[in-house]
């Protein structure tokens, strides 16, 4: 990764707390509400689900698409996002 | 059992109907939440905590909670609705299961479906109905549970409130779905798109569907309730499509997400295609079914084409068995597919739907034709496309006879004979000429005269025959144009200002003859088709013109009464504000004289212009005088508290207001009424306990909009600014912890409603908490959660609304 969004600085710098599944990188609003409708209202519900995964790119990559049919770059940047939480709280 | 089969989504629905904060329902959480509503199911009694919750939900967005009572069946649930609005309500009214049971009569459903039915029992739970449902089944042949779970799926999607999205409440939703259900065509539409939804989610019902379809078909087409023929025809669908999807399809059982409906399909159809082992089990099975004597029945009464092909090889193998199992047995590639094909459901859902479209297309283009043919019998209307009459010697002609008197006068009312030949050949040369003067004049090509007058068509011919000939011939023309109407040659007076009257006698034309102000014309000519669009339009826009000026002068008019009115209250209100300001420094003064110096030394009384001066400023004076002029006559005419009078002020004489004391009751009287006025919009404390964790509280809040009523009384405020007093109150009580992104006062409720969306469901139920049970303004406030779809469709500027708001003394 050569730069990072503000986003994901924002995400990465603190323990992810109560904060809504937008604060994500790479999930704005419209996959937001997709998420949301579909139960995933919070961050760590997602990060939840990234476990779960077991840390899969890809698989976590295929999920974000089925689930609220996002693009590749929207789902790295999500999966980029919760990796490096990971390695810095987990 | 009923809750295994639900969908992802339903099974998420269904939580939260039972107030279960829940997450997202994937295959790793579907096992504990499933677990989950059962015992939520068993321990709260099914439908009850669902109804603590509806009777949260505010209804429709009338102030007035309870349904109207149109439909009788719903009265009673609707009273008991009233009655019981804290509580939990009861059950709604199951009406619907009737018709399902209508429809699959003889089957063990009907039982316990009636028990259901009764609006009285408040403990009556769907889901432990089908529990206590699903012994009975078991018991019972195949074809019986394929029935109840049809049946119970359909339950579950009538009661499946919260999915449907529509913008009424939960109990409300409940009636109007059941109502539909009562009418039977309607709801196997509704059905079938909730079934279709679900499909591709749950192999288990997407299986299901053709008994859906069937007993749809078989309502159009039969009269409704005619007992054995759903269920026995769907049945073996059913049992069809279970076996092909079993055997032939192991992808189909197989609940993986990444799978969509259509590759599910597909690898059936794949294998279908494929000859198999299996393939002659399935065939045997079909062959093992056919010769049930139910079918015939089937065939006879179901005249629907979407199974069409199904039944006529039911058909044909009823009749010829042996010939057919052998022909299955020989060519089992070919004939078994096009059974397994008719078996597919989706397939068929798919052709149906393709159906649907093309009626809908068909419609269209049928409707888009008959316009189009409609246009093109106008416009050919509006060009008249008659020819120009041929000049013939045909036509009605007046011969000259002696002995006839009436025609006895050549150029008056009859044509001499040897005449006639020359007289059409002049008529004939002038036709041309008439109708290209005449299209000239229409079209505005110049600013010739329509007509040819008697002087102009003889200076024309007079160099090839003579004047006097001419003149005749021109007589006896007249007299056949006269008389032949058709050819559309008119005769007209003209003067020598213009064109005058058509003449329509030829005594007239012998009048105006002798004046020699004579002419002919052609009034109707067949004009070319720019000259024709060109003058339609130009009518269209004058008349458009028109039209706008017209709606120019109303407006205007609208305008100026609405500006004058507005004027006027406005100038009145000045003029109380002006009086009330009067009355108070004359009785501030009066009570400042009174108090300072009881023994009455000072003067009790204020000049008038003393007054005028103290209370506008100079450059107002002149602007204002008219304002100050009605207020001293109004004081002067309605107020008894105040006399006018003259007195030396300062040696000169001025009319002064003296303020007339009243008994002291009164004086206190009006100010307390004034505090009390002041004072009036506070919270005055809690009626009941809405803390977390009480009754009167939910456990989670379904949805971020409130409507919170009994706010204000609408008859009663009149100040200019009630309604920011009202939000700001709500801002305040609701505090810095609710994030609240949008406020909305109705004005012109009667309840006193506020509606008001908050940024998540946490805050609205805090809010919730701060508001509900609280008396405010003297009256009690009741807060209800309201849809988020219905709160945007309501109010659609909310939906952009992110920032919270802040009472407006606090921004």
């Amino acid at each position: 990764m050569s730069s990072t969004s503000q986003k994901h600085k924002n995400f990465v710098a603190e323990p992810m707390g109560d904060k809504p599944v937008t604060d994500l990188a790479g999930i704005g609003e419209v996959l937001g509400k997709r998420l949301e409708a579909t139960g995933f209202d919070k961050a760590y519900v997602i990060l939840g689900q990234y476990l779960v995964l077991k840390k899969d790119k890809e698989l976590f990559q295929e999920w974000m698409k089925d689930q609220c049919s996002a693009n590749a770059k929207q789902s790295n940047d999500c999966y980029q996002c919760l990796s490096d939480w990971c390695e810095q709280f987990l | 059992m009923s809750v295994e089969i639900l969908s992802d989504s339903e099974l998420r629905s269904k939580l939260a109907e039972y107030g279960y904060p829940v997450g997202p329902v994937t295959q790793t959480t579907r096992k504990i939440l499933v677990k989950k509503l059962k015992n939520l199911i068993e321990t709260r009694g099914g439908t009850g905590s669902r109804h603590s919750l509806a009777a949260r939900y505010s209804s429709d967005d009338t102030d007035d909670d309870a349904p109207s009572n149109t439909i009788p069946t719903k009265k009673q649930t609707s009273s008991n609705r009233r009655k019981t609005l804290a509580n939990p309500m009861p059950p709604p009214p199951s009406a619907p299961t009737a018709p399902i049971t209508m429809t699959v009569p003889r089957s063990p459903v009907k039982r316990p479906v009636k028990s259901l039915s009764r609006n009285s029992d408040n403990q009556a739970s769907l889901g432990s109905d089908y529990d206590r449902a699903s012994p009975d089944l078991t018991s019972k042949s195949v074809t019986k549970s394929i029935q109840k779970k049809m049946s119970r799926s359909y339950k579950l999607s009538a009661t499946d409130g919260l999915e449907t999205g529509s913008d009424s409440d939960i109990a409300q939703e409940g009636e109007k779905t059941y109502s539909i259900n009562k009418f039977g065509l309607d709801h196997g539409k509704q059905y079938d798109s909730k079934m279709q939804d679900r499909a591709s989610a749950d192999p288990y019902e997407w299986r299901a569907q053709p008994h859906v379809r069937t007993t749809l078909d078989d309502k159009y087409v039969a009269p409704p309730f005619k007992p054995n023929i759903s269920p026995i025809h769907p049945m073996k669908e059913d049992l069809y499509i279970r076996e092909d999807s079993n055997k032939d399809n192991p992808l189909s059982n197989f609940e993986t997400p990444y799978l969509s409906e259509f590759t599910r399909r597909l690898s059936l159809r794949t294998t279908a295609n494929l000859p198999s082992v299996s393939r002659s089990s399935l065939t045997s099975s079909v062959i093992g079914h056919t010769p049930s004597p139910v079918l015939n029945e089937v065939k006879e009464t179901d005249s629907n084409g979407h199974f069409s092909s199904l039944r006529s090889s039911y058909t044909t193998s009823n009749t010829r068995q042996p010939l057919l199992s052998s022909r299955y047995a020989t060519t089992p590639a070919e004939k078994p597919r096009d059974i397994v094909r008719t078996f597919k459901s989706s397939t068929e859902t798919k052709e149906a739907k393709n159906n649907q479209n093309m009626v809908s297309v068909v419609l269209v283009v049928v409707l888009a034709l008959f316009f189009g043919l409609l246009a093109i019998m106008y416009l050919g209307l509006g060009s008249k496309t008659e020819e120009i009459p041929a000049i013939s010697p045909d036509s009605n002609v007046p011969l000259c006879l002696l002995e006839d008197p009436d025609h006895s006068r050549p150029g008056v009312n009859c044509v001499l004979q040897e005449n006639l030949e020359d007289v059409l050949d002049l008529l004939k040369k002038l036709q041309p000429i008439l109708t290209k003067k005449a299209i000239e004049a229409a079209c505005k090509y110049s600013d010739e005269v329509p007509y040819l007058t008697n002087k102009m068509i003889i200076n024309m011919f007079t160099n090839k025959v003579t004047k006097f000939q001419i003149e005749n011939d021109l007589n006896n023309a007249q007299v056949l144009a006269m008389n032949n109407p058709k050819w559309g040659i008119s005769l007209m007076e003209v003067n020598d200002e213009g064109p005058g009257q058509v003449l329509d006698s030829m005594e007239k034309v012998v009048l105006s003859r002798v004046d020699g102000n004579i002419g002919m014309v052609i009034l109707n000519p067949e004009l070319p088709m720019q000259c024709y669009i060109k003058n339609k339009i130009y009518t269209v826009f004058s008349s458009l013109l028109i039209v706008a000026i017209g709606a120019l002068a109303v407006i205007c008019t609208h305008k100026s009464v609405l500006w004058y009115l507005r004027y006027k209250k406005r100038s009145e209100k000045e003029v109380f504000q002006l009086v009330s300001d009067i009355i108070g420094m004359i009785e501030a003064h009066h009570h400042n004289t009174v108090t300072s110096s009881p023994g009455g030394t000072q003067e009790t009384y204020l000049a008038i212009n003393h007054v005028r001066d103290e209370l506008i400023p100079p450059k107002d004076r002149k602007k204002m005088g008219s304002i100050w002029e009605k207020a001293v006559t109004f004081l002067d005419e309605n107020e008894s508290r105040v006399r006018r009078e003259v007195q030396q002020v300062a040696g000169e004489e001025f009319h002064v207001w003296r303020w007339l004391p009243s008994n002291n009751l009164n004086v206190s009287n009006s100010q307390v009424s004034q505090c009390a006025n002041k004072k009036s919009k506070v919270w005055q404390g809690q009626a009941f306990e809405t803390m977390e964790g009480s009754v009167n509280s939910l456990t989670c809040s379904p949805t971020p909009c409130l409507k919170i009523r009994h706010m204000f009384d609408p008859d009663v405020e009149f100040e200019e600014d009630w309604e920011t007093k009202v939000q700001d109150a709500i801002l305040e009580k609701c505090g810095d912890r609710v994030k609240i992104l949008h406020i909305r006062v109705d004005r012109g409720s009667r309840e006193g409603c506020v509606y008001m969306k908050c940024m998540s469901q946490e805050d609205a139920g805090k809010a919730y908490r701060s508001l509900h049970g609280w008396w405010f303004d003297s009256s009690l406030v009741t807060v209800k959660y309201l849809r988020l779809e219905r709160y945007h469709e309501r109010f659609p500027d909310a939906i952009h609304c992110k920032t919270p708001l802040k009472p407006s003394n606090n921004q």
